[in-house]
């Protein structure tokens, strides 16, 4: 047993320090280097607490709860400790909140609202520091640091880029990245939610907005298949910055920096009206139009020639708009001709991370297939790199093209060229997989080698009775769904209409044909498609972006999410699903 | 308008505002240089840096003492052998090789070089000259000593005079505070060697000539220069008396070069 603030609690063997626990019934001790995701360093104590029987108070967030405790956390001691620790902190802080960015959400300004004095007693010049550079997104004005060395933890425990550090001493220490050493990182953006006063500010809304002017909406990103937890926050009909979402299991307040500027890519090169493009020797004739012209020569080019017409359609369309293609894909008789995958089709663990992420924090032995998951799934990253700080034996493998982690990887071949009859001897030798249990993680791939892979697991488990268990990583949800709907990602073949999904990612396509006529279904205008397909006539057809409109989502563990209106669309542009239904209404008259 | 009003109230107001010089540095200095690195010809990060032999004798010796995964540790023991090596400072290419060795991110070394002040990261000259500032030796005159060593040397603190003999510099205590005012001279004259001396009980004189003595080539006594020997009050010795002759015992002490007594022995 033990007392809290005069009331009496009962005594668990769990260690639990007394910050934790207060935060757990409600009591508020205030703190600036202490933050749940990373270790603790006990260096800003603002956090003191009374407790009874030792000569000094306490710090609160490094003090761990005995038995028989007595703790105090507003007692008069306590509130004294406080506002002279602030002040101190205020010594050397600038008060230029009125031009600052953190203004409304800084932790340093909400202390000094409660304990701060109403004048001040230094007279002191203030200490003045050289600005740093970070990178493109992070705006640093380190003069106003109080030298919690949150962002150094953050650099070194969780982003695996240790960059930064305190240079000098006493007075003087400052934080600094001391030679040209930049934060080159996925997920550089939660520095910025990390710093707790405005040392470290987004560069991109740099003087730009208040943070009470803007308006919460709890939504999701769809530019991993991890469907990241966020808030955005709009003004005046725009989306102008998006948050990681507190209190979520899944990206546990970090969030990559695709998405926090996800809504700067969607601003550029809408389109609002149909338009069609065609190329003439080099010449690019743009001809704006109107939606029933659009859809008559859809169908007049349909009916003409079947032959080698495609569809495009965006990447973040939702799963009702795939029912929606689905039931088109029948009418107008297209079929699934895919080789690979036939050997996984039916479960629907094929296509799954088939654990939650509590679980995928206990992974011991990892084994990649073609994955670089710094690049795909940054956050499983960062767990994984978390993980192993702390613990040792961690056995990591991978195979496929070498890239660069992190952390260190067992790297067993080159590239997927090599891959032959050779490297399963070389993988059957190792008999790594004979030891231990190893959760396989794979990416879309070639059956061929997947089909030896099983094969050879299915010999070394004559050896030993170990079930390895698989996982499938897919680049985004519209995977996940496509999947389900048993609909192929990528359709391509001589015979019939094709669908092709994964615009937004125009990198990946690589399609050396020809085409007469080509509709793309999409939001955003992108150049660099042109250097991929070659057609003579296309059709633009716009539509919404996905948080223009409702959707739900399925993520890499199989959840469903839900994305509300975020923002309200031009009239033009019109939603998918009735793109679609249109199409199919005229196809019908056509008959 | 407004601004000449505010301007007036706080020259009348705060006068100590003007007066202050202790946190007056706008780019501030730690040890003998900017906190900032700054590339000059021979200290980039493109160079090639390598101990020579001699010195990497010396660093498997430091690196043997430590288990292969404590090898930070030697992190301090190394830049001191880089700074001997590239006489009296350490380049930012030896911090990349002397990370590389120990297997720790680069910032920490610069963490490390950074925060003690006897490890400098711009050239000196050949003799180091620190004048102590800490409260004893204040006391006793060091702000003397260290302006007439500047009028002396022509060059203010943290700059080297016009030879390129001397680099003027602060340090904290030293821990000869019963002998203050003191300065400590590192000398970095001859490379394999190198000394790290105290001259205590200065006067202005005194250290001006020990500055001379070293400027001619001879060696200046180590230690006091007034002619007390050690740090023997003016009454003579009052306690510790255990020379041959006086009746006080000596407080036991273990013979550390004693053979450990064997145990069966004693049975
Ligand atoms: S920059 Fe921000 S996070 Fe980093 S030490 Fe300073 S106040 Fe803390
Ligand atoms: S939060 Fe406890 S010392 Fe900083
Ligand atoms: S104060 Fe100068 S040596 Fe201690």
């Amino acid at each position: 047993m033990f007392n809290l603030n005069n009331k009496i609690y009962y005594y668990s063997k769990k260690l639990q320090t007394i910050l934790l626990f207060s935060k757990k019934v409600n009591i508020v001790i205030p703190h600036f280097c202490y933050h749940p995701l990373l270790s603790i360093a006990g260096n800003c104590r603002i956090c003191m607490v009374e407790v009874l029987g030792s000569i000094k108070p306490v710090i609160a967030c490094a003090t761990i709860i005995m038995k028989g405790m007595i703790i105090f956390t507003n007692s008069e001691l306590v509130k004294c400790i406080r506002e002279n620790i602030l002040e101190f902190l205020l010594i050397n802080h600038p008060l230029d909140c009125p031009i600052c960015d953190q203004a409304g959400e800084c932790d340093l300004q909400d202390l000094s609202m409660i304990y701060g004095s109403d004048k001040s007693r230094f007279i002191e010049k203030k200490k003045s520091v050289t600005n740093k550079y970070f990178n493109n997104i992070i705006k640093v004005n380190m003069t106003r640091c109080i030298n919690c060395t949150r962002c150094i933890r953050y650099a070194d425990e969780l982003a695996g880029v240790p960059f930064l550090g305190t240079m000098g001493k006493g007075v003087n220490m400052e934080i600094s990245n001391y030679f040209k050493n930049l934060f080159i990182s996925e997920v550089s953006g939660n520095i910025i939610d990390i710093c707790p006063v405005g040392a470290l500010n987004n560069k991109i809304t740099s003087y730009q907005l208040r943070n009470w002017e803007l308006y919460n909406h709890v939504s999701i990103d769809l530019f991993d298949s991890l469907n990241q937890n966020i808030l955005v926050q709009t003004k005046e009909n725009n989306i102008v910055r998006v948050l990681p979402l507190k209190k979520n299991l899944i990206n546990m307040e970090l969030i990559t920096d695709n998405a926090r500027f996800f809504y700067l890519k969607m601003k550029k090169n809408r389109i609002f009206f149909p338009f069609i493009e065609y190329i003439n020797k080099l010449k690019i004739n743009n001809n704006n139009c109107s939606w029933n012209y659009s859809i008559k020569l859809f169908f007049k080019y349909y009916n003409k020639n079947n032959k080698s017409k495609i569809i495009f359609l965006d990447n973040y369309i939702d799963f009702l708009d795939l029912e929606v293609v689905k039931l088109l894909s029948y009418k107008l008789k297209f079929f699934n001709t895919n080789k690979y995958e036939r050997l996984f089709n039916n479960n629907r663990n094929n296509w799954l991370l088939n654990i939650d992420i509590n679980t995928f924090n206990k992974i011991k032995n990892i084994f990649f297939m073609f994955i670089n998951l710094k690049k795909t799934n940054s956050i499983l990253n960062i767990n994984i790199y978390n993980n192993l700080i702390n613990e040792t034996y961690f056995n990591i493998y991978s195979i496929g093209i070498f890239n660069e982690n992190i952390y260190k990887l067992n790297h067993l071949f080159i590239s997927i060229n090599e891959i032959n009859n050779l490297y399963i001897n070389k993988l059957y030798n190792l008999n790594i997989f004979i030891k231990n249990k190893y959760d396989i993680f794979r990416k879309n791939n070639n059956s061929n080698i997947l089909n030896k892979f099983f094969i050879m697991i299915n010999k070394l488990n004559i050896y030993s009775n170990i079930n390895h268990e698989y996982h499938y990583i897919s680049e985004t949800s519209t995977e996940i769904m496509l999947h389900e709907l048993s609909l192929k990602n990528v359709y391509l073949n001589k015979k019939k209409y094709n669908f092709l999904y994964n615009i937004s990612t125009y990198n990946n396509i690589e399609i050396n044909k020809y085409f007469n006529f080509i509709v793309f279904q999409i939001s955003n205008y992108n150049t660099n498609i042109k250097k991929n397909i070659k057609y003579k006539l296309a059709l633009y057809l716009p539509t919404k972006i996905y948080y223009e409109n409702l959707g739900i989502y399925y993520n890499l563990f199989f959840k469903k999410q839900i994305i509300n209106t975020l923002v309200i669309s031009s009239k033009n542009s019109v939603a998918n699903k009735i793109v679609l239904h249109v199409i199919m209404e005229y196809y019908n008259n056509f008959k | 308008m407004l601004s000449r009003t505010i301007r007036s109230v706080l020259t009348k107001t705060n006068k100590c505002f003007v007066n202050r010089t202790f946190t007056n540095c706008a780019p501030r200095f730690s040890g003998n240089a900017l906190l900032e690195h700054v590339d000059t010809d021979d200290n980039r990060s493109e160079l090639p840096f390598d101990f020579t032999p001699h010195y990497w004798e010396e660093a498997n010796k430091i690196l043997a003492k430590y288990p292969p995964h404590g090898k930070q540790s030697a992190t301090v023991p190394l830049l001191d052998l880089a700074q001997r090596q590239c006489k009296g400072y350490v380049p930012i290419q030896a911090m990349h090789k002397i990370a590389e060795i120990c297997g720790v991110p680069r910032k920490q070394v610069y963490e490390n070089a950074t925060f003690y002040a006897m490890f400098n990261r711009t050239p000196v000259g050949k003799y180091h000259v620190q004048v102590c500032v800490t409260t004893p030796c204040m006391l006793r005159g060091c702000d003397e000593i260290m302006e007439a060593l500047e009028k002396h040397l022509g060059c203010k603190n943290g700059e080297t005079d016009s030879e390129g003999l001397f680099t003027l510099g602060e340090m904290e205590c030293m821990g000869a505070c019963v002998n203050a005012p003191m300065v400590v001279i590192s000398d970095y004259s001859n490379p394999p060697n190198f000394s790290y001396d105290f001259y205590e009980d200065l006067t202005v004189e005194s250290a001006i000539e020990v500055l001379e003595k070293i400027r001619r080539g001879q060696k200046p006594t180590v230690g006091p220069q007034n002619g007390r020997p050690n740090s023997l009050g003016p009454q003579g010795r009052t306690s510790l008396f255990f020379d041959k002759g006086s009746e006080v015992q000596k407080p036991y002490c273990r013979d550390i070069n004693a053979q450990p007594e064997n145990k069966e022995q004693k049975k």
